[in-house]
Formats: structure tokens, C-alpha cells, sequence
């Protein structure tokens, strides 16, 4: 069949037929998205609830942790206090380290030292130094110098340490003032 | 999925399709029909006619604007039409078939102005044309085409005058191609000539492959019947009729030379009011020299066993031309339009 209308009628008529197939095409994607939510809605309400449970589950969970964090912590406390009380770090009582390195200061070369032992009785810290001596002379000079010393309060070697002469094994106490 | 199942389920939207009623635009009035698909069947979902006042068209040219677009307006109102295609009267057109070399289709219209003007009375700037390709032969290297041209001023007006009365039309043709299309079988591929008696004059086109390669239009009461003045009145055009197909086969011979020794056949149909006058049709076969079939405008729409057209028979042959524009609004029903 011929078509007779004026050329710029054609293409108007085009132009209109274009426009409505970019309007048909933008309608159907609109409808898409709508029906897309729509249909999406119910999932989306069940999720909802599935975050809200699984929220409440995690709040449950960190309320436990939280719970056993909060005894390894005392436990922790209480451990680390127990080391100091048995270290002495008090403010009340002399710091174990200096009476260490007051032992230390006044051995000689003839003196070696194996072993501390300490232990906290009340407001007095004893300690028990085993070693060895090289003879009864650097022994008891040794004894004698941390008596001097003045830092101890009561320094005890019991005699039963002068039976060998030589490579003597010791054990000293000493307290603390 | 085949196309017809998956348009069954998901049918082109009518803001799509722009559904259309077809137009015929005569001298006496005009006429439409809205014929809709429905699943690959045609339905008539309305008709109507008006009349213009004598003078408003002359010869297919719109000289009264204001009386035809009162008439479109009145149809528009009352039945709500809109999109249109139209048919205008063959009167205002230019038909004719062009012979061109063997070229490219783009390259057709380009060629077909260029030899606008040695066809048709007007400047080729002045023109409005449109055309199909009848027939492209390699071997002779030729590219025969079918053109119709129009005044752009004569399209403009009717243009102008649907659009002032609210009417978009979405196409422009000629009265005898719609005409083809309503009364030619859809199957036909012979060469068939067409006499369409109307009420004021005589339209003979021929066609061949569904397309109207030449039309010529007899205003038959001007001339007597040579033969007598004793014949009726109504057989008096039989006469003019008669000489008008000497005249289309003449120039289908001179356009279409045929090998030596065959002649040229075609079929006859006649169509418009009088041919359900038997004894008419039969004075016309006489004069045709051959049998002449009775046109059924409603044959490419309806399976005349399985739906009744809506229009009698005597008025369909007037909505004829509306008939065959409207097709174009269902593609389905395998009508190529």
C-alpha cells in the first residue's frame, strides 16, 4: 500500500511511535520493580525478624563472654596480687629485689649461688640462699657480711653447713627486719 | 514458542498498536470501518458514513475544509475514532509504473524523482510520492516500480482538515489500492481487472500481485450510450465501461509486452451496488468478453461459513474502500498490507 502523507507527517508518526514504545518500555520496568518489591516484601519482613533473633542471640552470647571475661579477669587480678603479695611489692614491706641484690653485693667470687626460696610470714619475708662455697673461710665471711650489712634482720647459718672443708653446699636463711 | 502462540499470550498493547479505522475519502462523503484482530479474527467494532455537501470534494480535491471536516468531527464524536487510515479518491493521485535500471533499493525514491516530473503534471518539488517494487529483473537489469504521486497541497489539505477535526491519520492511500485490497482474494497473484461501479462514476483499475498498477476512473453520466438512447440508464456506463478496459489493456500491452504468441489474459470482478444486479453483471460480462466475478468485500475479513459481515451486502460495496484500509490494522489475519 502507498502512504501519501507528507514526508515530515511520516516522520512525526515515527516519532510518536517511538515515544510510545520508550513509554511502553519504561511502564513495563516500573511495573517490574513494583512487582519485584512486592514480591520481595515477604522475605524482606522474614529476614526482619531473622536479624532481630539473631541480634538478640549475639546480646545473649556477649552477655555470657562478658560474664566469664569479667572472672578471668578476677582471677587473673587475684593471681597477679598473690604474686606480688608473695614478692613482696608491697609499699609495707621491703621489695624482694633489693634484698636480693644485697645478697648479691656481698658475694665473692668464692661464693656461687644456686637456689632463692622465699617466703612471707605476717609483716616478715624469709628467705632460704643454697649454694656452694669454696671453703669454711669464704662461707663464713659471707654470713658475716650480709649480717653487716645491716639490710637483714636476722641472718642464720646452721653449723651443720662447716662439716666439709672445701666445696661446701650451704643453705643460709635470712630475714628480713 | 511460535509467534502467533506467544502474541496469544502476550498481545501487542493497543497504546502500541495504535489501533486505526480505515477511511474512504470521496467526492460523495466519507465512510469508515474499525475493524479489530482478536486472536487472528477479525471483528467489526464499528462503522459509520457521512455525507459531504455537494461541491465540498470535487475530483478528490478538498474545496469545502470546513463542511468535510464537520463531517470527520460528527464521526470522530460519535464514535470516538481517533488514528485513521485513510483512502482518498483516485481522482486527486497520479498512478503510473516507472522502468528503471537495476539499482538498489535506497537508491529507488532517489530515481524515481529524478523521472517524477516526465510522468506527472507537477514540479517534483510540489509532489508527494510513494512507491513499490513491482519487479526487479537481473537478467534485463531492470527495476519496474509502481508509483503514486499526489500535490503536496492536495495531501496537506486532508491532512489539515483530519487533524483540525481530531483525527490522526497515520496513512494516506488511494481509494482503488484499499478497494483491492477488500475485493481481490488475498491469494490472488494473477492480473485481475476491478470495475467498481459507484454511484457517480466508474473506477477500473487492474492489479496484479495485490498491487494496483494502473487505475482510470469513468464520471459515466456525462457521455450516451453510441449504441442507443433506448438502453436503461444504469447500462448506458456499460458502454464507457467497456472502452476504459480497452484503454487499460492497450496500455498494459504497451507497458507489459508480452512474447510473441501469448496473450493477455486476466480476470474480471466486478464490484459497487450494481453488480448484485445479475442481469447487469451479465450485460457487462458480455461486453467484457468474458466471465465476471461478483466482488465480496468482506471475503479477506470474514470466512464467509463462520461470521456475518455487520454491513448488508447492497451497502458493503460503499465501505468497499474503507474495508480494504482498515486491514491494515490486523496483520494477522495475513493480509500484507
Amino acid at each position: 500500500m502507498f502512504n501519501l502523507l507528507p514526508y515530515k507527517e511520516k516522520k512525526a508518526i515515527g516519532a510518536e511511535y517511538m515515544r510510545r514504545r520508550l513509554i511502553i518500555i519504561l511502564l513495563f520496568s516500573i511495573a517490574t520493580v513494583i512487582l519485584a518489591g512486592v514480591f520481595l516484601i515477604p522475605s524482606f519482613i522474614i529476614a526482619g525478624y531473622r536479624l532481630s533473633e539473631i541480634k538478640q542471640t549475639v546480646a545473649v552470647l556477649q552477655a555470657n563472654d562478658a560474664i566469664k571475661n569479667q572472672q578471668t579477669y578476677k582471677d587473673a587480678i587475684a593471681a597477679a596480687n598473690k604474686k606480688i603479695a608473695t614478692f613482696g611489692l608491697s609499699s609495707t614491706t621491703e621489695p624482694l629485689p633489693e634484698l636480693l641484690e644485697g645478697i648479691a653485693a656481698v658475694k665473692s667470687d668464692a661464693i656461687t649461688i644456686t637456689s632463692f626460696n622465699a617466703s612471707r610470714t605476717g609483716g616478715t619475708l624469709a628467705l632460704t640462699v643454697e649454694g656452694t662455697a669454696k671453703d669454711r673461710e669464704s662461707l663464713l665471711s659471707f654470713a658475716n657480711l650480709l649480717k653487716g650489712s645491716g639490710v637483714y634482720g636476722k641472718v642464720d647459718l646452721p653449723i651443720s653447713n662447716f662439716a666439709k672443708d672445701e666445696n661446701i653446699s650451704f643453705s643460709l636463711n635470712v630475714t628480713t627486719k | 514458542m511460535a509467534p502467533s502462540k506467544f502474541f496469544h499470550f502476550f498481545p501487542v498493547p493497543s497504546f502500541l498498536r495504535m489501533p486505526a479505522a480505515g477511511l474512504s475519502v470521496n467526492d460523495e462523503g466519507v465512510r469508515f470501518v474499525h475493524i479489530s484482530d482478536i486472536d487472528g479474527a477479525a471483528k467489526v467494532e464499528s462503522f459509520g458514513s457521512a455525507d459531504f455537501p455537494a461541491g465540498a470534494v470535487v475530483n478528490g480535491e478538498i474545496r469545502d475544509e470546513a463542511a468535510v471536516a464537520n463531517a470527520f468531527a460528527a464521526l470522530k464524536k460519535q464514535y470516538g475514532l481517533r488514528f485513521v487510515r485513510a483512502a482518498i479518491s483516485d481522482d486527486a493521485v497520479y498512478l503510473f509504473r516507472l522502468n528503471l535500471p537495476l539499482i538498489s533499493e535506497s537508491d529507488v525514491r532517489s530515481a524515481i524523482e529524478f523521472k517524477l516530473e516526465e510522468n506527472v503534471p507537477i514540479p517534483a518539488g510540489d509532489a508527494i510520492f510513494d512507491y513499490s517494487i513491482a519487479n526487479r529483473n537481473d537478467v534485463l537489469g531492470t527495476t519496474e516500480a509502481v508509483v503514486a504521486a499526489v500535490a503536496s497541497k492536495t495531501s496537506e489539505s486532508y491532512l489539515d482538515t483530519m487533524k483540525s477535526a481530531g483525527l490522526s491519520p497515520l496513512r494516506l492511500d488511494l481509494e482503488s489500492q484499499a478497494i483491492a485490497h477488500a475485493v481481490v482474494p488475498k491469494a490472488e497473484r494473477g492480473t485481475v481487472l476491478v470495475a467498481h461501479f459507484a454511484h457517480t462514476k466508474t473506477l477500473l483499475f487492474l492489479v496484479q500481485g495485490g498491487m494496483v498498477q494502473f487505475s482510470f476512473t469513468l464520471p459515466v453520466e456525462e457521455r450516451a450510450d453510441p449504441a442507443g438512447a433506448q438502453s436503461p440508464q444504469k447500462y448506458q456506463k456499460l458502454v464507457l465501461v467497456r472502452e476504459g478496459i480497452e484503454r487499460i489493456v492497450n496500455y498494459w500491452k504497451d507497458t507489459m509486452p508480452l512474447p510473441a504468441g501469448e496473450s493477455f489474459s486476466f480476470k474480471v470482478i466486478a464490484s459497487g451496488g450494481e453488480a448484485l444486479d445479475a442481469e447487469f453483471v451479465s450485460k457487462f460480462a458480455s461486453l467484457a468478453g468474458q466471465p465476471v466475478e461478483v466482488a465480496d468485500p468482506w471475503q479477506n475479513v470474514f470466512d464467509s461459513n463462520d461470521a456475518a459481515p455487520p454491513i448488508p451486502k447492497e451497502d458493503s460495496f460503499r465501505y468497499a474502500a474503507a474495508i480494504g484500509v482498515a486491514l491494515a490494522n490486523c496483520p494477522r489475519l495475513n493480509f500484507h498490507v
